[in-house]
């Protein structure tokens, strides 16, 4: 587990204050129209809030369950010209990169306000525990490596890597080996064992598209899932078009998922999305030498040309 | 309103026999029941080889039964281009075959009255959708009184509570009344439909060993009836009765809507897992000169759902569409069939990955001015 896993709810409770104290100067400046965060919702889980007025600010909250990725909403806000504020720690920066790097929301629209990350939890685990391990967890933060979020596990990004201002001191960073534990374990099996692996996945799936809509990494203006003219996804939940969906979505996504796995956790009926996101980042690493699929970089694998790449290799 | 329906015929059932239940069931019907999948209980087809799976703890699966009257996708129609005799050709079209009777077992009282609900919907009115009728014609329901509800449980929010018989041909009672059920427990099978009387009286039932009620514990099973349909739920206790139709008359243009819809995803979790979310859309596939026509769930949630050919959409953004969700099932439906298109099951509050959800837009909509 990377060291920076240190969950700390009292730098926390300190970035909290220190974030609603920016975000309502942001607003009362005038720097930006909206600032994108998070408050508390009906169940005391945080959830994606827009405060437009400095006393709306009051409500952010910055705690160990902010698990929500909020780059995605950006793109409610492509037209106009008002600046909107955001705050993001390590992953949730990687989410932004991803969409700056796409190009899909310009730069200096932004106002980007990091915080260094000590580690999520998840919330539905923490939402399932006693009231007491649940402060434990929350206010004393002591809690077993299985409550952070998956993504934690594998984080060797703590640290905001967009930011116009750091609230709060950087937190140390470590080389995290990524590993694919259950990507091996599917590629070791018979095709025959496979088909059927992918089958059991792919027949709970009810095709709400949560998964692909809360992907920072999917941001096409019009999705081919969505086309009727070609239609290139039918609309019966039939085996052979479950399997479309979700090749189509893992392979739309390759050389560009920041590992997230929010894809994974917003699904309701527990398909683990993340075993073919994981087998594209692993082949990009095994095929093109790239240490760090999940990080947008200027210059991609999947972006660029050159005479020794390994598919070219193997054409000829 | 049948609140209290008269029980047609009572039984007892030995929680040890529901598995040669199922089995007995699954030799001449098609069998939905909730069983859990990699942690996550699911109402699903079972096969009889499944039974074993079955899994009666959870208050709530993550979906709904809906899917046995309502499939996700259901075949309407064949078509096929054949030679007419003199040299052109004409369409064959036969209507889809019919599926095997169907059980759904085990269904929650909320999930049991959503298909009453929704029959209504499908049934009265100028039009009656003969598919529909068709299913629900040949699916028994039997339903389960809820021992311990779920935290995000408001049934008594409405006209239900964890008790209820609305929509269910036979309900099955936990014998030591609210609580957990334990292992070599029983249920009361309590027949309210002369289907549900006739199943209890079936061959199936036979083999699953439901017995005649003991003699002298009617009283005993009068009260724990009671039991169950006194039960409180948190969410319900919380949340009060629903009581927002005649407000929302006032507030189609009000600023909430925006607000509150800003964090929506577009997703159709709401939908897909809500007991009485039931629009469809109809597409074709095929080729070579044959296909089917089917219908599949559509969600009001999604860009593509008003969008017309040419390119104008109704409801263009995700303010008209949240609106649009939220007024159909708290005003329009109760405009129209006098009651709210909700049985407080909770999953919305459950599922919804942004924490929008019914009970939050009724607790809103209370503290709106109009």
């Amino acid at each position: 587990m990377p060291k920076s896993l240190a969950l700390d709810p009292k730098k926390m409770k300190e970035a909290e204050a220190a974030l609603r104290t920016q975000a309502a100067k942001l607003l009362s400046e005038g720097t930006v129209t909206v600032f994108l965060g998070h408050e508390e919702g009906w169940d005391g889980l945080p959830v994606p809030f827009f405060a437009t007025t400095p006393g709306e600010a009051k409500r952010l909250v910055w705690n160990p369950l902010v698990a929500f990725n909020l780059a995605k909403y950006l793109l409610d806000r492509l037209t106009g010209e008002e600046k909107v504020g955001i705050v993001v720690n390590g992953c949730g920066s990687l989410a932004l990169d991803r969409l700056l790097k796409d190009r899909r929301f310009p730069r200096e629209r932004l106002f980007v306000v990091g915080i260094p990350c000590t580690g999520l939890l998840d919330p539905d685990k923490v939402l399932a525990l006693p009231d007491e391990a649940r402060q434990t967890a929350l206010e004393g933060g002591k809690a077993e490596p299985g409550l952070f979020l998956k993504r934690c596990g594998w984080c060797d990004a703590p640290n905001p890597v967009v930011a116009d201002v750091v609230l709060g001191e950087k937190v140390p960073e470590e080389a995290v080996p990524q590993q694919y534990p259950r990507v091996e374990e599917i590629e070791k099996m018979s095709p025959a064992e496979r088909a059927a692996h992918f089958k059991t996945l792919y027949e709970k799936c009810i095709r709400c598209f949560a998964c692909r809509n809360v992907c920072p990494a999917c941001s096409c203006r019009e999705c081919s899932l969505d086309q009727w003219e070609p239609l290139w996804l039918g609309k019966a939940t039939v085996p052979s078009e479950q399997l479309m969906y979700h090749f189509i979505r893992a392979f739309d996504v390759a050389g560009r998922c920041i590992r997230c796995g929010e894809c994974e956790r917003v699904c309701s009926v527990g398909v683990p999305l993340m075993e073919l996101n994981d087998k594209l980042m692993k082949d990009i690493t095994e095929l093109f030498g790239v240490q760090r699929p999940h990080v947008p970089a200027d210059v991609e694998p999947l972006g660029q040309w050159t005479e020794g790449d390994a598919d070219l290799e193997a054409a000829h | 309103m049948a609140q209290s329906p008269v029980p047609k015929a009572t039984r007892l059932v030995k929680k040890v026999g529901l598995g040669a239940w199922l089995t007995a069931l699954a030799a001449d019907n098609d069998v939905m029941a909730p069983v859990t999948v990699d942690g996550k209980p699911l109402f699903r087809w079972i096969g009889a080889g499944e039974v074993g799976q079955l899994d009666l703890a959870a208050v709530h699966t993550v979906n709904s039964p809906k899917g046995g009257v309502m499939p996700q996708t259901e075949p309407m129609l064949t078509y096929s281009a054949v030679q007419d005799g003199s040299g052109g050709k004409t369409l064959d079209i036969k209507p889809a075959a019919e599926d095997r009777p169907a059980v759904l077992f085990g269904v929650r009282p909320c999930d049991a009255a959503a298909i009453d609900l929704v029959g209504k919907v499908y049934l009265t009115g100028e039009f009656t959708d003969e598919q529909y009728q068709a299913r629900r014609d040949r699916t028994t329901v039997v339903a389960i009184a809820c021992a311990a509800p779920a935290k995000a449980c408001f049934c008594t929010s409405f006209d239900l509570n964890p008790g209820a018989a609305r929509g269910a041909d036979v309900v099955l009672y936990g014998r030591s009344g609210p609580g957990s059920v334990a292992e070599g427990d029983a249920y009361y099978a309590i027949a309210y439909t002369e289907r549900g009387e006739a199943f209890l009286g079936g061959a199936a039932a036979k083999a699953a060993g439901v017995s005649d009620l003991p003699a002298g514990e009617r009283d005993k099973l009068e009260k724990i009836v009671a039991a169950f349909r006194g039960l409180a739920t948190p969410l319900g206790k919380k949340l009060g009765k629903i009581d927002v139709a005649d407000k929302l008359e006032g507030l189609f243009e009000s600023a909430y809507w925006e607000k509150v819809s800003s964090r929506c995803l577009s997703c159709a979790t709401c939908t897909f897992v809500c007991p009485t979310c039931y629009c469809f859309g109809v597409a074709d596939t095929g080729a070579g000169g044959q296909g089917v026509r089917f219908r599949y769930w559509d969600f009001c949630k999604s860009p593509q759902f008003m969008l017309m050919a040419g390119g104008h959409d109704p409801r263009p953004a995700k303010k008209n569409r949240t609106r649009q969700r939220f007024l159909h099932k708290l005003n329009y439906h109760h405009n129209r069939c006098g009651e709210y298109l909700c049985v407080g099951c909770g999953r919305c509050v459950e599922s919804c990955p942004v924490g929008l959800h019914l009970p939050l837009v009724v607790s809103d909509v209370r503290g709106l001015q109009p």
